[in-house]
């Protein structure tokens, strides 16, 4: 198990937590809580040695959706494919809220 | 040939049937199985999308072997229709996700499920793959949908055993889960052989 910590520079503030995902092999739980602070994601994941996979993954979601949020991620060995979809589902369910 | 199934579990005659070399961490089990697990993935000229997995959650290695080199194809569906686990020995069956089968079994005698996961690997290969701390996953092949409320009554039974089961509904080669759909206000994901993809109503075909 290893905990990630990733910090990034974003405007959007957001209104309404969100939670999307479930707690299974392969897939991971992705929270969205709203903040007054900078973006900070903190990752907890049973997969160790793919921090860069991960701020890879992180940076490219943020260029494109600069979200200013808490992000709280669970991971349970999920592939990217699965990551960017359940940061995209938890994007569309802010928009949801609107 | 028979047909190949994401999650099948294939038995080959040698390391050299894999596509690539394998990292060093997958020496310590795989000789002994010899077995890999199919991949939702696309076949690639030919050959099987495979998995090797080793005793960590991040020892997991996608190759891909020749359907020649395949010498047999055990289903998660098979490892329940002999009831796998009554052959296990005493001593792994204290494993919490090990004990708890034939309890799912009575919840599940009416559905097309099977056995997925390192239980499954287990089961099917005797090796030692699965932990005390293991979930349980399961697959099923179901006939007709449920509905949410159906969905989650189905999950509290499953979830009364002590260990974490999670139920992944088999829509052809796309899968998803149920607990994710009795729990979806909007969309959920489906995996598919390519990217996973968002959907609104699983059950569509």
């Amino acid at each position: 198990m290893e905990k990630l910590h990733f910090n990034f520079d974003t405007t959007d503030a957001i209104a309404k937590p969100v939670h999307v995902g479930v707690v299974a092999s392969g897939d991971l739980e992705v929270i969205f809580r709203p903040t007054d602070k900078k973006t900070e994601v903190n990752i907890v994941t049973g997969s160790d040695g793919f921090k860069e996979v991960w701020a890879n993954v992180l940076k490219r979601f943020f260029d494109r959706y600069p979200i200013q949020a808490n992000i709280e991620i669970n991971d349970f060995g999920s592939t990217p494919g699965v990551v960017n979809l359940r940061l995209t589902q938890a994007l569309e369910e802010l928009k949801d809220e609107k | 040939m028979v047909e190949i199934n994401p999650h099948d579990l294939l038995k080959i005659d040698s390391i050299s049937a894999l596509s690539e070399e394998l990292p060093s961490w997958a020496n310590s089990i795989f000789p002994n199985s010899l077995t890999v697990v199919v991949r939702r993935s696309p076949m690639r000229a030919g050959r099987i999308p495979v998995g090797v997995r080793g005793m960590k959650r991040e020892h997991r290695f996608a190759t891909y072997v020749d359907p020649k080199d395949v010498l047999k194809v055990t289903t998660p569906y098979e490892l329940v229709e002999r009831k796998a686990w009554k052959k296990t020995i005493p001593e792994r069956q204290i494993l919490p996700a090990i004990k708890a089968l034939p309890k799912i079994n009575e919840v599940l005698h009416n559905y097309h499920w099977g056995i997925s996961g390192s239980v499954g690997f287990e089961l099917a290969t005797g090796t030692r793959a699965a932990k005390m701390t293991s979930d349980l996953d399961l697959v099923w092949l179901p006939e007709h949908s449920i509905n949410k409320n159906e969905a989650s009554s189905l999950l509290k039974e499953l979830n009364q055993f002590g260990i974490h089961a999670d139920l992944q509904v088999i829509q052809g080669n796309n899968g998803f889960s149920l607990e994710e759909y009795a729990n979806s206000t909007s969309t959920i994901m489906m995996k598919t052989l390519e990217d996973p993809i968002l959907v609104k109503d699983p059950w569509l075909k």
